[in-house]
Parts: structure tokens; C-alpha cells; sequence
């Protein structure tokens, strides 16, 4: 099935289609203080951002540009058009700190200055294949916005994928993604897609995360106004997520006085997938090296057969993530939850047995969608922060919850494993929604009142 | 909130019936009813604690006045007590069941459709009464927490009757097998 | 006529408003204590109730006429322990002033001193005709919050249990639940 109008790939940023897949990572959370100057600079960064559009060979670096709702009012964008945006991008992330879990110590008070809030108006995204050349194109943004003036620059967030694409809880990451309808899908990978009845995948709905074009309803969402803003673009959810690597460690260790398996097993049944990427719904038993390097295999699995989650819990990770075919009505109440994931790691990793070190490190993390609330928001508060969706009554992500240490996960097996209590082993540092514009609504910002 | 207690959420909307229609509905809670047709999904969505529509008559009840007022059209009452969302509960309705949704509000003025859901939300908002006083006797407690308590004591009490008297490894034993059964409702 | 579904019963009463009284009903609701405190769970087998004032219909536009009720009503919607007589005589018995007020602002209500009125008033002036769907139709209240509270203790005892041998757990089952 093609969608109503073929993707408008040389006006969609490449960061919302394309997993660039470059190891660093810098990000500017930029002030406007002077909107002529900003508008100017905005407009030459335009034709410097990596587009959609089709690679000969891959890129070594790569630019993306966005923006907050603050940020467009003071580029000058007129009321009219600002409300036509949607509430949850209005109001900002701070303000959605309840709905999110966000409290205690991820509270927005506890956030570190300048990744979100009134004043950042734009972020800057520079994705580079190696230390010498980001750091070369680094040089030359900052150079950029000197000579621009006009421009603050209020935080600079870096990220650096850590060897084997692992993430801090020694999880490797990546293995599933939503393929977007229309966008290279001659041959979408089994399972990132929706879960088709006669047992194959079917990539989701453009309209899901690019505005502008029909969604898993069959109808073209109501964009922004005008349309050249709108159009092509889409939402960015940004957060930086502290990860407590020590405290992480000491869980599973406390764990594994009353799991009766390995440490291996006890890991991969709170994700959903051994920490190598091997699924648990495909082999409970243990990794399989060969599995996970297929890309056709490795994230090819649906649940169906398993609904009382004695291979894959329930409330495992991804499970939760992604729940596939756990729900009934064969995908209609998940398929509208997808989101896209593009963040990376930041901070150096810990070694095995270290103590806490005191330095700093999680996830850049990031996600694309047409509905902030509908997607993120929902998985959020719902799926992760809740396990109502999925009969675990309120029952948390082990790795994602709010827990204020009272909460349990149980493991299904004979007998089952609870593991009680929990403590919050990610905390929100900060982050902000923003607006990813299209190429032609980038080149209108910079002219928005001339 | 007044519509929030605890997990518990309210929704009430009120909308007129096109003449000619509320025969219609009246088979249709009938069948409804007597041939569990139309419940069995609804159940299946797990997040409503109970759900209710009903037809108000032409003439309001009276309180105890004379026969007043006669209105225009009858009047089709949705009331429910679920659990999550809004946007979640109405986005469930309108995916999981929208030929029902048709079937029972196809015959009210100004419905849209189930689908796309949007326009079907504007609908129940515009006609949804904000609730004044709402009451749960157990707001901690979701649709599905309330069915596995009720798993966990009927195990329960098969447990206490067949371990009655065993002592040692036969007692954990049966503990186990009891374990096993109610681990998805703990 | 179902307003049954196994043996969850529901009930709603439309009563109309006094002229004039529709602020002060809606100032005494809104002051009402909730959870336990509130009126209504005073009235033995409530698992859900609720006030809704109606004050006037919606008008959907063309092709329905406009349709005006002279009266705003108050709307009370019960699910409870059936069946509906009984629950009514517990209703008109001790649900005390407050909700004596509230419906003190109908139109010819009789007032709780009169219970046998009060059961009448509410059952003349209930509608009938309904779909009713309900999550656990055969849970009695006292069952659901009895078993609400067994499944947390059995919960928390699992956690604690785990890794025991089985004579500590036999005794700590003991200790826990009782029995021989």
C-alpha cells in the first residue's frame, strides 16, 4: 500500500527518517537573542541540513536543525499560526513532569540548566564518523553562529556511541525500528513493522511520524498552519536519562539471591532480550551470536504464542516498548504508538566490578512522532510507567519507572521470581519537545515577517 | 478533578435519538442483553469497571410535578467507569468495536462515526456532562487488579482447603502449585 | 428492562431541579467530602455513584431541532450489590444530611425523615431501559475489598518467602494467614 503522496523525501530532515548510525554526536541548545541575526543564520543552516533524500555513499557528518514553540514565536512566527500547534508541544516537556514520572529526583526542579525550558529556542544536531572531523564541523558551527551574533549558545550535550552499540546497563541497542511506509520499504526487516494475520510485517504509516500525510487511521492528521511550516515536519522529544550503572549492578545482584537461573537469564528477562540482542521470545535459552547478526531473524518475533510471558515477561523492556501481538485486535490498539527512535549514549562507560566513579552517563534520548501525546506520552505513562495496559496493575518498567521503593517486577517461571523493592534507576536530567521542521519551512522561519 | 478518583475515571454523555431510531436501540440492548452479542469485546478491553446506556423517554421523570413538558426527542445515556485515558478509553472504542459504536449512537444527531477517531472525540466532548460528585469504593484499584483479586482468593481458598494437614516438602509443594497459578495476578 | 449483569445492578434517577436552586445544588456537590467520606458510601453494596447536573441539552445543529429542557435535573447513577429494593432502603437510611441536602434540591422530594417517600421518589422517577456491561458481575462488594486486600499480603508474603526452606515457610504461612 503507497501512501496518498509519495514522501517528499528532499524537504523531510534526514534525522527523522534515517538512523545515521555515526558513533558521536554534539548538541547546541541555542537562545535567540536577536531574531533578525537568528533568522539569517537559520536560513544558511538550512541548506547545510542532511535531507532525506537518497545517499550514493554515506555521509560523514550530518546537520539537523529544531525547534522549540518558544522558538518560533521569537523567530516571529504570528499567533495565528502558533495556535495551530498542539498542546503537549505548547506547554513543553516541564510541564508534562506528572504525566511523565518525572518527579522525585527527575523532577524538572532537579534539571540541569539549558537543554530545555522558555529560552531555548533551537537545538543544532551534528552527527560526525569520527573525533577529527566532528570536532572540525564543531568548530565551524560555533564559527557560524559568531559571526552570525544573535545567537546564545545556554548548553552543549555530547554523545558517543560505546563499543558494540551497547548502552550503559551493557544492553545492545538498536535491533528494532518502525519502518515508515513509503521510504525504502522494498524490503522492510521482519519485525519492526506492524504484525500482519497471515504472519508477515507491514511497514507503518508515513502519517504516523511525518506531517502531512495519512497515519495508521487512513487520514492525514490536522498539521500546523501554514502549510509550508507544517508540512514534512515532524515532532522531537529530547531527553537526557542518568543512568545509575552501580545501582543497576547491585539490583541484579541482590536479584540473583532469589532467581534460581544465571545472570545472563535474570538480565534478559527484565529486557526482553539478552544483553547481546538475542530476543527471548525467539530462544529463552540463552544468546545466539549467528541470530543476532541477521538483521532478517534478529528482531523477527511477535509474543503471540507466549501471552502469559513465560519465555519473554510481560513486562519486560522491549515487551512494554513494543508489545507487538501481547494485545488483542491484532495491532489496532499499538500500532498508533509507535515512535522513532534516533538518541545516543553519552558519558564513559563503567567497567564490571568498578564502584561508582561519580561521572555521568545514559542516553541523549530522542524520538520523532506526528503526536507527541498519542505516542511518546502514552508509552511513556502508560506502558512504562503503569503495567494496567498489560494486567500487571501497577507494575513498572524495571529500567524506566518512577519507582519510589515499593514496586515489584515479578518473572513468571515455576515457581515465579518478585523482585522487590525497586529503586529508579534512570532520572530525567532534562529535555524539551520540538519542532522538526521541513527544509522549506526552515527557508520560511528564516524569512517568517520580511 | 471531579471525574477522577483514584484509577477510577467517569464519563456521562447525553445525546438526542433521531425519530424513528429508539425502537431500534431498544432491540438492540435487547439482544444486547439476552445475546451477549455485543459485550463480549468490551470485556475483552479490560478497562471498564461497568459501562450502562439507557433511553430517556420524551417526558423527563416529573420529580413530583404535574405532567410537564414533553421534549422534542428521547435521549440516549452513556455513563462508564473505566480506567486510563480518556483519549485511551474513546481511541479503544472507536478501533476495537466501531460497528457497535455505529449500532448505538448511528441513531443520535450529530454522531460522526467511530472513525477517524478525532472527529468522534469532538463529538463525545461536546456532549459529555462534567460529573459533580463522583464515588469509588475502591479507587486504587483498576478493572483487571479487581479480576486478579478475585483469581488470587478463589486460588487462595483452594490452596488452604488441599494443604489442610500437609507439613514439610509437601506444604511448599502445594505452595508452589499455588504460586504458579496466581503469579499473573499478583 | 436490564439494568443486571450477573449480579451487579445499576440504577439512575433523573429528578428535576428546583427553579432557581441549580447553583447551590452544584456548590454542595462540589463540597462534598470523596472516598470514604462521601454520602455515598454509606449505602451498602456501592461499588461506583455519581452526581451529574444536567443544566440543558446540547443542540447538535441541523437537521435536529432545537430541544430545551425548562428545568435543569440532577442525574444520580449507582452500580451496586442488587437486588435494587433492598439497596434502596439502605440508600434512604443512613445516607444522612448531606445527601438529604442534594436532593433537597429537587422538585418535590420528601425528604430522608420519610424513607418509605424517599425509596418512591427515587424509584418513580428511575429510567428503565439499558445495556449494561460489567467487569466482574459476580463480585459482590465485601468479596472485591476482601480479595483486593488478600492479594496484596499474599503478594508482599511471596517476596518474602522466596529462597525459604520449608519449614520457615510453613511457619511464616502460619504466622501470615493463620490455620493449622
Amino acid at each position: 500500500m503507497n501512501p496518498a503522496r509519495p514522501l517528499q523525501l528532499e524537504n523531510i530532515q534526514g534525522a527523522l527518517l534515517r538512523g545515521y548510525r555515526l558513533p558521536l554526536a554534539t548538541y547546541l541548545f541555542l537562545t535567540v537573542e536577536a531574531p533578525a541575526s537568528a533568522r539569517l543564520w537559520l536560513g544558511e543552516m538550512a541548506e547545510e541540513v542532511l535531507t532525506a533524500a537518497p545517499w550514493e555513499a554515506k555521509p560523514d557528518w550530518a546537520l539537523n536543525l529544531y525547534v522549540t514553540y518558544a522558538g518560533l514565536g521569537v523567530l516571529g512566527v504570528p499567533e495565528s499560526a502558533l495556535a495551530t500547534f498542539p498542546d503537549d508541544f505548547r506547554a513543553g516537556m516541564a510541564a508534562r513532569a506528572d504525566l511523565l514520572g518525572d518527579t522525585g529526583a527527575s523532577a524538572p526542579e532537579h534539571w540541569e540548566e539549558g537543554i530545555g525550558g522558555p529560552d531555548v529556542h533551537l537545538m543544532v544536531m551534528l552527527s560526525g564518523a569520527d573525533r577529527r572531523l566532528t570536532d572540525e564541523r564543531r568548530r565551524w558551527l560555533r564559527d557560524s553562529l559568531e559571526r552570525a551574533g544573535g545567537l546564545g549558545v545556554l548548553s552543549e550535550q555530547r554523545g558517543g556511541a560505546l563499543p558494540g552499540n551497547r548502552e550503559h546497563f551493557g544492553y545492545a541497542d538498536g535491533f528494532s525500528q518502525p519502518p515508515v511506509e513509503g521510504f525504502e520499504d522494498d524490503r522492510p526487516r521482519p519485525g519492526g513493522g506492524a504484525p500482519q494475520k497471515q504472519g508477515g510485517w507491514r511497514p507503518i504509516r508515513a502519517g504516523e511520524f511525518v506531517l502531512g500525510y495519512p497515519d495508521e487511521e487512513g487520514v492525514s492528521p490536522p498539521e500546523p498552519a501554514p502549510p509550508v511550516l507544517g508540512r514534512d515536519g515532524s515532532y522531537l522529544v529530547f531527553r537526557k536519562l542518568a543512568q545509575d550503572v552501580v545501582g543497576f549492578r547491585a539490583m541484579l545482584d541482590r536479584a540473583m539471591d532469589v532467581y534460581p537461573f544465571s545472570e545472563e537469564l535474570l538480565a534478559a528477562k527484565l529486557v526482553g532480550r539478552f544483553r547481546d540482542g538475542t530476543p527471548l521470545d525467539r530462544l529463552p535459552d540463552g544468546p545466539d551470536p549467528s541470530l543476532v547478526a541477521d538483521p532478517d531473524r534478529n528482531n523477527d518475533f511477535r509474543y503471540a504464542d507466549d501471552p502469559e510471558g513465560l519465555r519473554c515477561p510481560v513486562g519486560a523492556h522491549v515487551r512494554r516498548a513494543n508489545p507487538r501481538e501481547s494485545m488483542p485486535f491484532q495491532g489496532k490498539l499499538v500500532n498508533r504508538h509507535r515512535i522513532l527512535r534516533r538518541g545516543i549514549t553519552y558519558g564513559p562507560p563503567l567497567p564490571e566490578g568498578s564502584p561508582e566513579d561519580g561521572q555521568d552517563r545514559g542516553v541523549l534520548f530522542m524520538c520523532f512522532q506526528a503526536s507527541i501525546k498519542r505516542q511518546f506520552e502514552f508509552v511513556q505513562a502508560q506502558w512504562f510507567n503503569d503495567g494496567n495496559a498489560f494486567r500487571l496493575g501497577d507494575d513498572k518498567d524495571v529500567l524506566l519507572g518512577d519507582h519510589d521503593g515499593t514496586a515489584k517486577t515479578l518473572i513468571p517461571g515455576r515457581p515465579p521470581t518478585l523482585i522487590s523493592p525497586l529503586s529508579r534507576l534512570v532520572s530525567t536530567r532534562g529535555g524539551e519537545y520540538f519542532f522538526c521542521p521541513s527544509i522549506a519551512a526552515l527557508r520560511h522561519l528564516s524569512a517568517v515577517g520580511a | 478533578m471531579s471525574n477522577v478518583e483514584g484509577k477510577a475515571r467517569a464519563i456521562t454523555v447525553l445525546s438526542p435519538v433521531r425519530p424513528g431510531w429508539p425502537l431500534w436501540l431498544h432491540g438492540l440492548f435487547f439482544a444486547g442483553t439476552h445475546l451477549t452479542f455485543s459485550l463480549k469485546k468490551l470485556q475483552q478491553l479490560s478497562f471498564i469497571h461497568y459501562a450502562r446506556w439507557a433511553i430517556v423517554e420524551r417526558r423527563w421523570p416529573g420529580g413530583d410535578r404535574p405532567r410537564g413538558k414533553r421534549q422534542r426527542y428521547r435521549y440516549l445515556l452513556f455513563e462508564s467507569n473505566f480506567n486510563g485515558s480518556w483519549d485511551e478509553y474513546i481511541d479503544a472504542f472507536s478501533e476495537v468495536v466501531p460497528t457497535r459504536i455505529r449500532l448505538i449512537w448511528g441513531s443520535s444527531y450529530g454522531f460522526p462515526g467511530p472513525l477517524p477517531v478525532e472527529p468522534f472525540k469532538a463529538y463525545i466532548r461536546k456532549n459529555e456532562l462534567p460529573i459533580d460528585h463522583y464515588y469509588s469504593a475502591y479507587p486504587a484499584a483498576t478493572t483487571t487488579e479487581v479480576i486478579s483479586a478475585l483469581e488470587v482468593a478463589r486460588a487462595f481458598e483452594s490452596f488452604i482447603a488441599r494443604s489442610r494437614g500437609l507439613a514439610g516438602a509437601d506444604f511448599k509443594r502445594s505452595y508452589e502449585d499455588f504460586l504458579f497459578e496466581v503469579q499473573h495476578h499478583l | 428492562m436490564s439494568d443486571r449483569a450477573g449480579q451487579a445492578c445499576a440504577l439512575t434517577v433523573l429528578a428535576p431541579i428546583e427553579r432557581g436552586r441549580q447553583d447551590l445544588l452544584r456548590t454542595l456537590l462540589q463540597g462534598l467530602p470523596t472516598g470514604a467520606e462521601s454520602p455515598l458510601a454509606r449505602a451498602p453494596g456501592t461499588h461506583f455513584a455519581r452526581w451529574v447536573v444536567v443544566p440543558q441539552l446540547v443542540y447538535q445543529g441541523p437537521p435536529q431541532k432545537r430541544d430545551e429542557l425548562d428545568l435543569a435535573y440532577l442525574m444520580f447513577t449507582s452500580n451496586f450489590d442488587g437486588p435494587l429494593e433492598p439497596y434502596l432502603d439502605a440508600l434512604c437510611g443512613p445516607m444522612g444530611e448531606a445527601a438529604d441536602a442534594i436532593w433537597g434540591c429537587c422538585i418535590g422530594w420528601p425528604g430522608l425523615g420519610d424513607p418509605a417517600s424517599a425509596k418512591a421518589y427515587l424509584l418513580r422517577n428511575r429510567l428503565a431501559t439499558s445495556l449494561f456491561v460489567a467487569g466482574y458481575p459476580q463480585a459482590r462488594l465485601p468479596e472485591v475489598l476482601r480479595a483486593l486486600e488478600l492479594r496484596e499480603r499474599v503478594t508482599r508474603f511471596a517476596i518474602g518467602a522466596q529462597g525459604q526452606g520449608a519449614e520457615s515457610l510453613a511457619l511464616a504461612w502460619r504466622q501470615e494467614f493463620g490455620g493449622p
